[in-house]
């Protein structure tokens, strides 16, 4: 009977170890508030601090044909995309209206995440203070790349000096994400190109060249057309909008859409 | 007919002029619209496009510029190419505000002509991109290069099939005690030379696997041998046990000495002449024949097959939709509901199977572009399809006088047989001659050409086309009945209309009985269909138009 007993509480007991388990694992990342902070490495807490922010930034310009805050765009999915080439006019091909892609996509996230940047290494400052250590901060610029197969974060020129007996200096600080936004966007010029002369893209082509690339087109009633572009291993998207070689309801003498 | 419209053949003749002129008025961006508003050239409008010509109202105001014409004839919205220093690209049809306020340069003219747009070949280690000689610096340096740019080839099958893999072998590292190895280029296995500080004798064996028994390194045959994917590879790959590359896995190949000694290429591996999709004991995929390397995963339908060694496929990449199986690659045709009857709404798609995935891609809405497809036929008896959306040519249908004319090749359109849309000038329908020509005072028969695949109308927008266009095959047809001093009233004239001959008296002795759906109000009304979204219809989801009535009306009013 005793031996029942024990193999009884056992089962209780793992089935409270399984249920915290499964709590833990559910909960954790939601309560999870702060970044780890440890005084020998100060470039972990920025990458830390500041890996969500980037991402959740190029997410939202992936989804908005580059722009953190389009302002002309059409409506798809709950998606503001902005046009990266249109014109009003039935038959005719689009104007560039974006000509430096990869440098505009780096420029909007850029100035998205000047804020957070700023508050992480603030963060990290009080935290050094926290541990008794007289921090010196000497604030540089913030360079923001898209790179094949990654996005690099670098902060150049920020020097961080902290003393607590020991002098401590650190001034390399970056943020790099495994992401493939610079070949998303290389095809997006590339479709770009073909709108402006042609005023479609063959999407077949780019995926007979790029086996991991989804390229969707989705053209709407107005002639605009919305290309998805999805990696198909980690699901990222670069979607943007073009409107070129519209066709109007018969012959189209009513005018130029608005 | 409801309403009375006297439509002549050169009133038909002036719409579509008026028409056509509209179209060219807008394809060669004339700023003034078919309806005589002048547009003007806004330098970005209201909504936030920039160089676009529109009604004045749509521009932005001040700081932008406007002018009332084209925006070719504007300094502020020239187009031309913009060049993008940094990345090497070149966009053409770009403003030149926009390029230079976003830190490009602006140059006049198609890229083409432009030296800096030239595109040449450039080499980027085993691979190689048809690319502008910046880009090639650009891309180099990205990828640590040293830049190969060919200005010499000037095609892109060119430039691509010139990439040569680079010559791998084994890179054999021996530090006295033991023999490592690894299985690299020979520049790579010079490199760890380099870095090694000479500590090591390293030698490069080209063409050899590490697993190689002449080389008497500590990688060998595995007894379960393993298998990987390699990035930007298709095939799978057998590993040794020091977990180097080693050839395309070959599970009837496991402990063949021979074939873990020298490398062998994807023609001299199994299966070279198929996909060898789900197959179990060859690992040679080839994407563009519909296969590639994945990891098998019991349930998922791309890998229904375990792999005799590892945890490697090639996965079939063929695309199941509704019931039938697609190849990778293979594009199609699909239509919405009531296509076959062009009714308002239906539109045509083509669908894509790309790595198992199939994809709607929607033709142009009106049915101003249409699907087309055309199949191969493939050596092992099957087929592959391939579609695209190309553009309705219906637009000059209805001028087309003979059938020959009507069906030729550069048009869309079909000869129907029945009633006309071309008129005489006293609105009389022509009818066809001896030589099957639409003429004034020809026989019995007549005809009309009219679009193949009608055209949609946004007919429920004001100031659509609809009903002008529609108007075009309106008619009126008014019968004539005469009454004798003591008998009943008698049909004189246009009996056709109504279903009866000349003499035939009216039925029940009154008119109102007589009118009735007959044949040529069918004609008249298919005649509407044919040209567009007009007439009585149902639409591609099987509503009924025209608020439920008649497109026909018959006025029962006699007018002595």
């Amino acid at each position: 009977m005793q031996k029942r007993g024990q193999v009884t509480i056992f089962i209780i007991i793992a089935i409270l170890i399984v249920g915290i388990a499964v709590l833990v694992y559910t909960l954790v990342p939601k309560v999870k508030t702060g970044t780890t902070f440890d005084v020998n490495n100060p470039s972990g807490f920025i990458q830390s601090c500041l890996e969500s922010e980037i991402e959740k930034s190029v997410e939202v310009a992936s989804n908005q044909g580059g722009s953190i805050a389009p302002e002309f765009y059409f409506m798809y999915g709950g998606d503001k995309i902005e046009y990266l080439c249109y014109t009003a006019e039935y038959y005719a091909t689009c104007v560039v209206q974006q000509p430096m892609l990869k440098q505009h996509i780096e420029a909007e996230i850029k100035k998205d995440i000047s804020e957070e940047v700023a508050a992480c290494f603030s963060s990290l400052e009080q935290n050094y203070q926290n541990e008794g250590y007289t921090v010196r901060l000497d604030k540089g610029q913030t360079v923001f790349e898209l790179l094949p197969k990654r996005i690099s974060t670098r902060f150049e020129n920020y020097v961080l000096t902290v003393s607590k007996g020991e002098t401590a200096r650190y001034d390399s600080f970056s943020v790099v994400l495994n992401n493939n936004l610079y070949e998303l966007v290389s095809i997006a010029n590339s479709i770009i190109e073909w709108e402006t002369r042609y005023g479609d893209a063959e999407t077949t082509l780019y995926m007979s060249y790029y086996k991991d690339l989804k390229v969707e087109k989705k053209v709407q009633q107005d002639g605009t057309t919305v290309y998805i572009l999805t990696d198909r291993n980690t699901e990222k998207k670069f979607q943007f909008a073009s409107r070129s070689v519209a066709w109007p309801p018969g012959f189209g003498t009513e005018g130029v859409a608005g | 007919m409801d309403e009375n419209f006297k439509i002549k053949r050169g009133l038909v003749f002036w719409i579509f002029i008026i028409l056509a002129l509209g179209i060219l008025f807008i394809a060669f961006n004339k700023p003034i619209s078919a309806v005589g508003e002048v547009s003007y050239c806004c330098e970005k409008t209201e909504a936030g496009a920039w160089c676009q010509t529109s009604p004045p109202a749509s521009c932005a105001g001040s700081p932008f510029k406007t002018a009332p014409t084209s925006c070719a004839a504007t300094s502020y919205c020239r187009l031309g190419t913009c060049v993008n220093s940094q990345e090497g690209t070149c966009l053409e049809n770009t403003p030149q505000k926009v390029c230079q306020d976003n830190s490009g340069v602006w140059v006049e003219g198609k890229p083409e002509d432009i030296p800096q747009c030239q595109l040449g070949c450039c080499i980027l280690g085993d691979q190689a991109a048809f690319v502008t000689q910046t880009r090639c610096k650009s891309l180099s340096g990205l990828y640590g290069l040293e830049t190969n740019f060919r200005a010499d080839i000037q095609s892109e099958a060119v430039c691509i099939a010139s990439a040569n893999p680079q010559e791998k072998g084994a890179c054999v590292l021996d530090d006295g005690f033991s023999r490592n190895c690894r299985l690299l280029t020979r520049a790579d296995c010079q490199q760890t030379e380099t870095t090694s500080g000479g500590n090591m004798t390293i030698e490069f064996h080209a063409g050899l696997l590490c697993s190689a028994e002449s080389l008497a390194t500590n990688c060998g045959i595995p007894k379960n041998p393993r298998t990987t994917c390699v990035e930007d590879k298709d095939e799978v790959y057998f590993l040794d046990t020091c977990g180097n590359l080693a050839n395309i896995y070959d599970s009837s190949k496991a402990e063949d000495t021979e074939y873990w000694t020298a490398i062998k290429t994807k023609t001299e591996s199994c299966g070279p002449d198929s996909s060898n999709a789900n197959s179990a004991s060859c690992g040679n995929c080839d994407y563009l024949s519909g296969s590639t390397c994945k990891e098998y995963k019991r349930g998922n339908s791309q890998t229904p097959t375990h792999p005799k060694n590892g945890e490697f496929v090639c996965a079939d990449l063929n695309c199941k939709y509704k019931g039938n199986t697609y190849q990778h690659g293979e594009t199609w045709c699909a239509n919405s509901s009531g296509t076959n009857k062009n009714s308002p709404g239906s539109e045509y798609f083509k669908l894509v199977c790309y790595n198992g995935e199939v994809t709607v891609e929607q033709c142009d809405s009106f049915r101003q572009t249409i699907c087309i497809q055309d199949d191969t036929q493939l050596t092992d008896g099957g087929i592959f399809r391939n579609a695209n959306c190309r553009a309705n040519l219906w637009q000059e249908c209805i001028l087309q006088e003979n059938k020959e004319d009507c069906e030729n090749i550069d048009k869309d359109c079909k000869w129907l047989e029945g009633q006309s849309i071309l008129k005489d000038d006293e609105g009389k329908m022509l009818t066809l001659d001896e030589e099957g020509n639409l003429v004034q005072g020809g026989g019995e028969k007549s005809a009309a050409c009219v679009p193949k695949y009608s055209p949609g109308f946004d007919f429920w927008n004001n100031g659509s086309e609809a009903e002008e266009l529609c108007a075009v095959a309106s008619q009126n047809c008014i019968v004539k009945f005469q009454k004798s001093l003591l008998g009943d009233w008698k049909c004189k004239e246009n009996c056709e209309c109504i279903g009866i001959k000349e003499g035939d008296k009216s039925a029940k002795g009154t008119i109102a009985a007589t009118a009735q759906v007959t044949g040529w109000i069918d004609e008249r009304n298919q005649m509407c269909l044919a040209l567009g979204d007009c007439g009585k219809s149902v639409n591609y989801i099987g509503k009924i138009g025209y608020q439920s009535k008649d497109a026909v009306d018959i006025d029962k009013r006699i007018n002595n």
